[in-house]
Protein backbone atom coordinates (compact mmCIF):
# COMPACT_ATOMS: atom_id res chain seq x y z
CA UNK A 1 0.00 0.00 0.00
CA UNK A 2 1.57 3.09 -1.22
CA UNK A 3 2.13 6.38 1.32
CA UNK A 4 -1.03 8.54 -0.33
CA UNK A 5 -3.38 5.37 -0.09
CA UNK A 6 -2.07 4.62 3.40
CA UNK A 7 -3.62 8.00 4.53
CA UNK A 8 -6.25 8.65 2.96
CA UNK A 9 -6.89 4.96 4.95
CA UNK A 10 -6.24 6.69 8.17
CA UNK A 11 -8.61 9.94 7.14
CA UNK A 12 -11.30 7.08 6.36
CA UNK A 13 -11.26 5.18 9.48
CA UNK A 14 -11.06 8.51 11.61
CA UNK A 15 -14.33 10.09 10.72
CA UNK A 16 -15.96 6.58 10.87
CA UNK A 17 -15.14 6.77 14.40
CA UNK A 18 -15.81 10.08 14.67
CA UNK A 19 -19.14 9.70 13.36
CA UNK A 20 -20.11 6.69 15.38
CA UNK A 21 -18.55 8.02 18.27
CA UNK A 22 -20.36 11.62 17.73
CA UNK A 23 -24.08 9.80 17.45
CA UNK A 24 -23.65 7.91 20.14
CA UNK A 25 -22.05 10.63 22.24
CA UNK A 26 -25.69 12.71 21.37
CA UNK A 27 -27.85 9.85 21.55
CA UNK A 28 -26.80 9.26 25.43
CA UNK A 29 -26.50 13.21 26.23
CA UNK A 30 -29.78 13.75 24.71
CA UNK A 31 -31.29 10.49 26.20
CA UNK A 32 -30.55 11.24 30.04
CA UNK A 33 -30.76 15.00 30.80
CA UNK A 34 -29.12 15.76 33.83
CA UNK A 35 -26.87 13.13 34.14
CA UNK A 36 -22.97 14.38 33.88
CA UNK A 37 -21.55 11.12 33.60
CA UNK A 38 -22.82 10.87 29.82
CA UNK A 39 -20.73 13.59 28.92
CA UNK A 40 -18.05 11.38 29.32
CA UNK A 41 -17.96 9.61 25.85
CA UNK A 42 -18.44 13.10 24.20
CA UNK A 43 -14.83 14.20 26.30
CA UNK A 44 -13.33 11.19 25.44
CA UNK A 45 -14.47 12.01 21.24
CA UNK A 46 -13.40 15.77 21.63
CA UNK A 47 -9.93 14.58 22.99
CA UNK A 48 -9.45 11.21 20.53
CA UNK A 49 -10.61 14.36 17.65
CA UNK A 50 -7.91 16.65 19.11
CA UNK A 51 -5.03 14.08 18.94
CA UNK A 52 -6.00 12.73 15.43
CA UNK A 53 -5.93 16.24 14.01
CA UNK A 54 -2.29 16.84 15.24
CA UNK A 55 -1.20 13.36 13.62
CA UNK A 56 -3.58 13.87 10.93
CA UNK A 57 -1.75 16.96 10.34
CA UNK A 58 2.15 15.52 11.04
CA UNK A 59 1.19 12.47 8.59
CA UNK A 60 0.30 15.36 6.02
CA UNK A 61 3.59 17.27 6.12
CA UNK A 62 5.38 14.03 6.00
CA UNK A 63 3.91 12.98 2.99
CA UNK A 64 4.08 16.24 1.50
CA UNK A 65 8.09 16.24 2.30
CA UNK A 66 7.85 12.02 0.79
CA UNK A 67 9.44 10.92 4.30
CA UNK A 68 7.51 7.34 4.57
CA UNK A 69 5.18 7.23 7.73
CA UNK A 70 6.19 3.56 8.31
CA UNK A 71 9.88 1.67 8.25
CA UNK A 72 10.79 -1.13 9.59
CA UNK A 73 12.05 0.45 12.98
CA UNK A 74 8.68 1.85 13.48
CA UNK A 75 6.71 -1.08 12.89
CA UNK A 76 8.80 -2.62 15.54
CA UNK A 77 7.62 -0.25 17.59
CA UNK A 78 3.79 -0.23 16.94
CA UNK A 79 4.02 -3.94 17.50
CA UNK A 80 6.05 -3.85 21.05
CA UNK A 81 3.88 -1.07 22.04
CA UNK A 82 0.64 -3.23 20.77
CA UNK A 83 2.05 -6.30 22.53
CA UNK A 84 2.97 -4.03 25.87
CA UNK A 85 -0.63 -2.14 25.73
CA UNK A 86 -2.47 -5.69 25.71
CA UNK A 87 -1.06 -6.61 28.72
CA UNK A 88 -0.97 -3.54 30.79
CA UNK A 89 -5.28 -2.74 29.24
CA UNK A 90 -5.87 -6.23 30.59
CA UNK A 91 -4.41 -5.42 34.17
CA UNK A 92 -6.05 -2.17 33.64
CA UNK A 93 -9.46 -3.33 32.87
CA UNK A 94 -9.40 -6.16 35.74
CA UNK A 95 -8.67 -3.43 37.97
CA UNK A 96 -11.56 -0.55 36.99
CA UNK A 97 -14.16 -3.79 36.48
CA UNK A 98 -13.81 -3.81 40.32
CA UNK A 99 -13.39 -0.48 40.86
CA UNK A 100 -16.54 -0.61 39.01
CA UNK A 101 -18.32 -3.42 40.71
CA UNK A 102 -18.06 -1.55 43.84
CA UNK A 103 -19.12 1.80 42.69
CA UNK A 104 -22.35 -0.28 41.66
CA UNK A 105 -22.83 -1.55 44.76
CA UNK A 106 -22.50 1.49 46.72
CA UNK A 107 -24.64 3.19 44.11
CA UNK A 108 -22.59 5.91 43.65
CA UNK A 109 -22.07 5.84 40.07
CA UNK A 110 -24.86 5.69 37.48
CA UNK A 111 -22.52 5.50 34.39
CA UNK A 112 -24.10 2.18 32.12
CA UNK A 113 -21.28 -0.73 31.46
CA UNK A 114 -21.47 1.01 27.52
CA UNK A 115 -19.57 4.18 28.72
CA UNK A 116 -17.68 2.35 31.21
CA UNK A 117 -16.37 0.00 28.30
CA UNK A 118 -15.85 3.66 26.12
CA UNK A 119 -13.79 4.33 29.00
CA UNK A 120 -12.14 1.20 28.56
CA UNK A 121 -11.52 1.63 25.18
CA UNK A 122 -10.13 5.07 25.63
CA UNK A 123 -7.46 4.44 28.02
CA UNK A 124 -6.60 1.34 25.93
CA UNK A 125 -5.68 3.60 23.23
CA UNK A 126 -3.96 5.96 25.82
CA UNK A 127 -1.55 3.60 26.94
CA UNK A 128 -0.63 2.38 23.40
CA UNK A 129 -0.38 5.82 22.41
CA UNK A 130 2.26 6.49 25.68
CA UNK A 131 4.20 3.16 24.94
CA UNK A 132 4.85 3.92 21.33
CA UNK A 133 5.84 7.52 21.75
CA UNK A 134 8.33 6.03 25.20
CA UNK A 135 9.64 3.30 23.04
CA UNK A 136 10.23 5.98 19.69
CA UNK A 137 12.66 8.10 21.96
CA UNK A 138 13.93 5.04 23.73
CA UNK A 139 14.06 2.54 21.26
CA UNK A 140 12.91 -1.14 21.15
CA UNK A 141 15.50 -3.55 22.49
CA UNK A 142 16.72 -5.75 20.17
CA UNK B 1 26.99 -2.84 18.15
CA UNK B 2 29.16 -0.19 16.94
CA UNK B 3 28.75 1.18 13.14
CA UNK B 4 30.92 3.49 10.85
CA UNK B 5 27.91 4.92 9.02
CA UNK B 6 28.37 8.08 10.34
CA UNK B 7 32.25 7.84 8.92
CA UNK B 8 31.38 6.85 5.75
CA UNK B 9 28.50 9.25 5.48
CA UNK B 10 30.93 12.66 5.78
CA UNK B 11 33.46 10.89 3.11
CA UNK B 12 30.10 10.37 0.74
CA UNK B 13 29.12 14.25 2.42
CA UNK B 14 26.19 12.41 3.06
CA UNK B 15 23.46 13.64 5.53
CA UNK B 16 21.41 11.31 7.77
CA UNK B 17 18.30 12.88 5.50
CA UNK B 18 19.69 11.71 2.80
CA UNK B 19 20.61 8.56 3.21
CA UNK B 20 17.06 8.25 4.64
CA UNK B 21 15.71 9.21 1.60
CA UNK B 22 17.95 6.79 -0.63
CA UNK B 23 17.28 3.65 1.66
CA UNK B 24 13.76 4.81 2.11
CA UNK B 25 13.50 4.86 6.25
CA UNK B 26 12.86 7.68 8.26
CA UNK B 27 15.95 10.13 9.21
CA UNK B 28 15.48 8.04 12.88
CA UNK B 29 15.70 4.99 12.21
CA UNK B 30 19.37 6.45 10.74
CA UNK B 31 20.06 7.78 13.67
CA UNK B 32 19.35 4.82 16.40
CA UNK B 33 20.92 2.43 14.02
CA UNK B 34 24.42 4.89 14.07
CA UNK B 35 24.24 5.09 17.71
CA UNK B 36 24.24 1.57 17.78
CA UNK B 37 20.27 1.41 19.66
CA UNK B 38 18.76 -0.54 16.82
CA UNK B 39 19.62 -3.51 14.87
CA UNK B 40 18.73 -3.05 10.88
CA UNK B 41 17.26 -6.17 9.15
CA UNK B 42 19.86 -8.37 7.14
CA UNK B 43 18.17 -6.21 4.39
CA UNK B 44 18.56 -2.84 5.90
CA UNK B 45 21.86 -3.48 6.24
CA UNK B 46 22.71 -4.65 3.13
CA UNK B 47 20.92 -1.42 1.19
CA UNK B 48 22.99 0.63 3.79
CA UNK B 49 25.99 -1.02 3.04
CA UNK B 50 25.26 -0.79 -1.20
CA UNK B 51 24.22 2.79 -0.70
CA UNK B 52 27.94 3.84 1.53
CA UNK B 53 29.76 1.26 -1.08
CA UNK B 54 31.18 -0.74 1.46
CA UNK B 55 30.43 -4.25 2.89
CA UNK B 56 28.16 -5.12 5.76
CA UNK B 57 31.02 -6.91 7.73
CA UNK B 58 32.46 -3.37 7.56
CA UNK B 59 29.99 -1.19 8.25
CA UNK B 60 28.21 -2.96 11.06
CA UNK B 61 31.23 -4.00 13.81
CA UNK B 62 29.95 -6.56 17.03
CA UNK B 63 31.84 -6.24 20.12
CA UNK B 64 32.38 -9.34 21.72
CA UNK B 65 30.59 -10.59 25.42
Amino acid sequence: MNEKARFWRFVGILVTVLVVGGSFAIVSVSGSAGNLWTLVPALILVIMAMIALVVARKKMKELKSGIPSEDERSSAIRMRAGYLAFFISLYFVLGMSFFHAMLEDNQVSSLPTSEWLMVYVAAMGSIFLALNAYLTRKGVPT
Amino acid sequence: MRTRIKELRARYDMTQDDLARKIGVRRETILFIENGKYIPSLKLAHDISKVLKTTMDELFIFDKG
